[in-house]
């Protein structure tokens, strides 16, 4: 009958429940007990003012009335005190339930390898930590009220049992009557809400991603084509809203039928047995009283019983990404990178792809520590990903990479990539200021060494020219700066940590050519110290290497010196063709 | 909510007037069908069970049980109309903020960070949808069945119902404080969140170098840091909650000890009875009840009028470059592009002076010069993202500033420095431009590119993902070349947009620009040999001064900063 109760969703959502619950234990219990105190004050309210009513005034005892009026106005600021109690705890539990939330997304977010990032958009997790832990905390703000009415319901209905068996077991059917109207109402509504909380996220996502490529939209004067997109998605949010409206309204009503029908039944029955003396008058109306004062809190426990099922469909969606397992971590090994190792890079036999697209098919090739190694192939062959395997950012299917003689799956992460520094095609910098950019994850590099290495990267210049020099904030992903001083901030950012290996993912493909010649001739100073992997496909900066790695197919097509490849690989050769056309002509 | 919100905010969707009033009006037939059953009940008890005359108690269950049937009728009726209005007003809301968005100008976005415009979207949307769910209606009620109390109040007995309305004008101030407290909280609420959005987009879009650089921990530090400050922000709130709705339950049982105390005196004096004394302070209860109900909906209008605030500070926003400029230029005109004495700056200081050249129907010309010398600012300007400070940027004779955002936008194409994809199949990136008429098929292979898809295991319906991730920032950028090129504009601006292809795919994209661009007009900035030197003309840029305009070999002889990039060309080659 409560199948739903029993899903293994609703079962992980609310052991998630309890367990943020149990984090907050002090403050839930707080917050509950104020609620109950609340609940009872409430209760005992009427039948102040009716002992005041029939002692004090009717009998006109001045004395009485005082003492009773007193008794009173004590009851309501305790009660009122109690409103503030459980608010404010209340909600203590629940904001801290939702911040908590987001600090978790956040932490395992950051967990999840490249893979996942690939596949969810960023939207996507936005919605999560966003609508959908506030959905959650909704139910945890409701959650106090709602166990201090179930407790009140409970004593409440041992009362009505003791006062007359019969009438307390028509009052006490209610409780399964709810139960299975609110289990019926969830297994229906979990379905709508998740797609209300789908159609939230993927507006999300399209509002993310129209307004992080507003430029390209303006450029196209696609304006309308945008809106267009975001609109659809807001008409999904209303379609499927009103579908969980359109269920909402058929079911809570009842929620509120249920306890008037009881009444009505307490009525027709009771009056019944007190018409022939079964029962005494008495009995009868002390026990409808019980009855209207067991409305109010029936009432609270289905509005709450009606908000767990967008609760828990919210709930579910975060969970689903909080379970999502983390597929690069550290594994139990304790092997660390031997101290005089020089960089020594070894693949061998390494297969990986991408979804279903065969990428490396048994990549194989060596290089000595301390080289400077330019990685060559044509778009797309692979190059870049090669740059995220050493670092691990992608798992590779099978084979092994090893550093210095080590498996780089038996490293901690925090160690390979502290050692295996990556300047990407892309230089993304976050909204903070140019120093924290360069010194991302060395909190504690010291200016000098911060300047040192944005000398090298011939950024020093630009960034002293910057209203506040180092500490001016470079604007989200670094608007703002030109392609080619995002480049040389990336650059810095990559040189600092002094890396026993360094790559260089077309770093430096937005720099003008003269700071380039420039940069080169520093780096020349750094990379003595460090083996470096140079992706690119301009024979210059080849020229500038040891070795020349190609690759074609997924795998090493050849590997050696510039003009050892231009004389004996055709396909080698046709990739820079255009150059040595280009040189004849100057 | 000041009344300015108030107003504007209900202004703003004039549409959902009628239903809301039809929903409140619903939803006040409901509450009256709620008042007969308990009527119907005591009297029931009353007449039924109290003369044990059970036919009697019967006949009234039976219409306290048709009330309940059509309670159950009426009541989802209101709550679906009430509830129809609020989705209602939030997509409505969705739309006309995100159009209003869009039309904004390149410099809004260049301020305003995405995570907190995607807060706007989402967050500020949720509190609104809270408000208009639960609050809307049940404030019309509230307010009508108050009105309706303070009336049966009066008529009782006009000297206590003034006695009982004493302590009123204090909770009157008490409301006005709370009010003051609460926008303020509530305003840095919207506030933090908007960070706590912006902090947690930019850690996953920049997720790659976290991990790559190994700085989770003090990502982790600020997100908790900015969070922390959304939580405090929300305690705030709730402080004011936690003193403002205990004020309100003290002041009802402080009235009602009030009414009991001198109703005592008149009942002894013989001047009231008991029974307007339980009359009065059953009204009591209908006065303070809805009050309470009110209260707390008050908070609900706080927060949503601070959403509202932050939505209409988005839609105050002027979009200038959308609005100015009502000419199309003429176009057979063969001067295209022409800069006459161009002063520009970004706010701080001056990164173009007095710049001035013109550029021909059908010329390729590019520009040149060190980072920073100003060239994608150039690039800005031509694309009409913004408009000189001083002097004019013509285009075909018409001054930037006159010219529609339209016409500007149906005949320049761009290539930024980064290649941004949108998420879906290549092909729909490639026919962004216009998604129903281009002929992809048939344009790539007259262009001779069709084949370079295969390497794709879906062809051109190969998906990509976010911002294009999942293939490589070469074949990222060949496509956004393709995308400009097939867009097929009069002029085309590429700005450092073949930096990261290898050489094949370049040659095949500068093909095409050959054959399909012949008659277009195409400024390239760039900093590679092979590409300049393909140029009619060259712009050199020095520090956001134009130093020379000129062809290669003439720079070459008589330009000395020229000549300097020249010999670091040649240097690097």
């Amino acid at each position: 009958m409560f199948k739903v109760f029993k899903t293994p969703e609703f079962k992980k959502a609310l052991n998630f429940y309890k367990a943020e619950i149990i984090d907050n234990k002090r403050n839930f219990i707080i917050a509950m007990s104020s609620a109950v105190l609340w609940c009872f004050l409430v209760v005992v309210q009427p039948y102040l003012i009716k002992i005041i009513i029939d002692d004090g005034i009717v009998t006109g005892n001045q004395r009485n009335l005082i003492i009773l009026i007193s008794f009173m106005i004590l009851a309501g600021y305790s009660r009122a005190i109690s409103i503030g109690t459980r608010r404010y705890f209340g909600m203590h539990v629940s904001y801290n339930v939702e911040a908590g939330i987001r600090n978790k997304i956040f932490t395992h977010m950051q967990k999840l390898a490249f893979n996942y990032h690939d596949k969810v958009p960023t939207g996507e997790l936005m919605a999560r930590a966003s609508s959908d832990a506030s959905q959650v905390r909704l139910a945890f703000a409701i959650a106090p009220l709602a166990t201090a009415n179930i407790f009140l319901l409970f004593i409440l209905s041992i009362t009505l049992i003791t006062l007359s068996l019969p009438l307390g077991a028509i009052v006490i059917l209610s409780i399964p009557a709810v139960l299975w109207l609110a289990s019926n109402f969830s297994s229906k509504a979990l379905d709508i809400s998740l797609k209300v909380k789908e159609a939230e996220a993927r507006m999300t996502t399209e509002v993310e991603e129209q307004l992080g490529g507003i430029r390209v939209v303006k450029a196209f004067g696609n304006e309308e084509y945008a809106s267009g997109k975001v609109e659809s998605a807001v008409s999904s949010i209303y379609d499927t809203s009103l579908d969980y409206l359109k269920l909402r309204t058929r079911f809570i009503p009842m929620f509120e039928l249920i306890p008037m029908i009881i009444t009505l039944a307490v009525l027709l029955l009771g009056g019944y047995l007190s018409i022939n003396e079964l029962i005494s008058l008495g009995e009868f109306i002390a026990f409808t009283q019980y009855v209207f004062l067991l409305l109010w809190p029936l009432r609270i426990t289905a509005w709450f019983l009606s908000e767990i099922p967008s609760s828990v469909a919210a709930g579910t969606r975060i969970l689903e990404l909080l379970d999502e397992v983390p597929l690069i971590t550290d594994n139990k090994s304790t092997k660390k990178l031997p101290i005089d190792g020089d960089g020594t890079i070894a693949f061998n036999e390494v297969n990986f792809k991408y979804g279903n697209e065969k990428i490396f098919n048994s990549l194989t090739f060596n290089i000595d520590g301390k080289k400077t190694v330019a990685i060559v192939g044509a778009t797309g062959s692979g190059k870049s990903t090669l740059a995220y395997l050493l670092p691990r950012l992608y798992e590779i299917e099978s084979g092994s990479i090893e550093i210095d003689g080590v498996n780089i799956n038996d490293l901690k992460l925090n160690e390979l990539r502290s050692n295996v520094s990556l300047a990407f095609e892309e230089s993304f910098l976050f909204s903070n200021s140019a120093r924290e950019n360069i010194a991302l994850g060395l909190g504690d590099a010291s200016q000098e060494e911060v300047e040192r290495a944005a000398l090298t990267a011939r950024a020093h210049e630009f960034i002293s020219l910057l209203p506040e020099s180092y500490e001016t904030k470079v604007g989200e992903r670094g608007y703002g700066l030109s392609g080619g001083q995002r480049q040389r901030i990336a650059l810095a950012r990559a040189i600092l940590r002094k890396p026993r290996i360094l790559i260089l993912d077309d770093a430096l493909s937005a720099v003008d050519a003269s700071t380039e010649e420039e940069i080169r001739n520093e780096l020349k100073k750094v990379m003595k110290n460090m083996t470096t992997l140079i992706i690119t496909n301009r024979a210059p900066t080849i020229e500038l290497c040891d070795e020349v790695v190609f690759i074609e197919n997924g795998s090493v097509k050849a590997q050696g010196t510039h003009t050892e490849l231009i004389d004996n690989v055709d396909s080698y050769k046709s990739l820079f063709l255009e150059n040595e056309s280009l040189d004849t002509q100057k | 909510m000041n009344d300015n919100t108030f107003f504007r905010s209900y202004k703003l969707v004039p549409e959902v007037k009628r239903p809301f009033l039809y929903s409140s009006l619903i939803a006040m037939v409901a509450t009256l069908i709620r008042m007969v059953g308990p009527q119907l009940i005591s009297r029931g008890i009353d007449n039924g069970v109290l003369k044990a005359d059970y036919n009697y108690l019967l006949e009234q269950s039976f219409y306290y049980f048709i009330t309940l049937i059509a309670l159950y009728f009426v009541a989802s009726k209101a709550l679906l109309s009430i509830g129809l209005v609020g989705e209602l007003y939030v997509k409505r809301v969705r739309e006309k903020l995100f159009r209003h968005l869009s039309s904004l100008d390149i410099n809004y976005f260049e301020k305003n960070k995405t995570g907190v415009l995607v807060a706007r979207m989402t967050s500020d949307m949720q509190s609104l949808n809270e408000f208009a769910r639960e609050g809307a209606s049940s404030i019309i009620t509230a307010l009508l069945t108050i009105f309706g109390a303070t009336i049966a109040v009066f008529l009782v007995d006009v000297r206590l119902a003034f006695l009982s309305f004493l302590i009123l004008p204090l909770l009157g101030i008490a409301t006005k404080i709370f009010r003051n407290y609460a926008d303020k909280a509530y305003w840095s609420v919207r506030e933090w969140i908007g960070q706590v959005l912006s902090s947690l987009q930019e850690g996953i879009s920049g997720v790659r170098i976290i991990q790559a650089y190994s700085d989770e921990t003090s990502q982790l530090d600020n997100f908790k840091k900015v969070n922390n400050e959304h939580f405090k922000a929300n305690m705030q709130s709730a402080k004011n909650i936690a003193f403002y709705f205990p004020f309100l339950e003290i002041t009802r049982v402080t009235s009602i000890a009030i009414v009991i105390w001198f109703a005592a005196q008149r009942i002894n004096q013989g001047t009231l009875s008991v029974g307007e004394l339980v009359a009065l302070l059953f009204y009591l209860n209908y006065f303070f009840d809805p009050l309470i109900m009110l209260s707390f909906n008050y908070d609900l209008l706080r927060s949503a009028g601070s959403s509202m605030k932050k939505v209409f500070s988005i839609l105050d926003e002027e979009p200038v470059l959308s609005n100015t400029g009502i000419t199309t230029p003429d176009m057979e005109n063969n001067n295209v592009i022409e800069f006459n004495k161009v002063n520009f700056s970004y706010g701080r200081e001056r990164v173009l002076h007095d710049v001035s050249f013109s550029i021909n129907k059908g010329e390729t010309i590019a520009i040149v010069g060190e980072t920073g010398a100003g060239k994608s600012t150039i690039a800005k300007l031509i694309l009409r993202f913004y408009l000189p400070n001083e002097g004019d940027v013509n285009f075909y004779g018409e001054p930037s500033k006159d010219v529609t955002q339209k016409w500007a936008r149906k005949n320049i194409a761009y290539v930024p420095q980064e290649s941004f994809l949108f998420r879906g199949s290549i092909k729909n990136n490639l026919i962004y431009s216009n998604p129903e008429g281009i002929d992809l098929e048939k344009e790539l292979l007259e262009i001779g590119v069709l084949d370079w898809f295969e390497r794709y295991e879906n062809g051109l319906d190969q998906e990509v993902g976010e911002r294009g991730a999942n293939i490589s920032a070469g074949e990222r950028q060949f496509i956004a070349l393709l995308r400009a090129v097939l867009a097929k504009r009069e002029i085309i601006v590429f700005d450092e947009a073949t930096a990261n292809l290898d050489i094949e795919s370049e040659n095949s994209i500068l093909d095409a620009t050959d054959t399909l661009l012949a008659y277009q007009t195409s400024i390239i900035i760039a900093h590679r040999l092979e590409t300049i030197i393909n140029a009619e003309k060259i712009m050199v840029m020095h520090n956001g001064k134009l130093v020379g305009f000129d062809n290669h070999e003439n720079l070459l002889r008589n330009n000395e900063i020229y000549q300097d990039l020249f010999s670091a060309w040649k240097l690097v080659n």
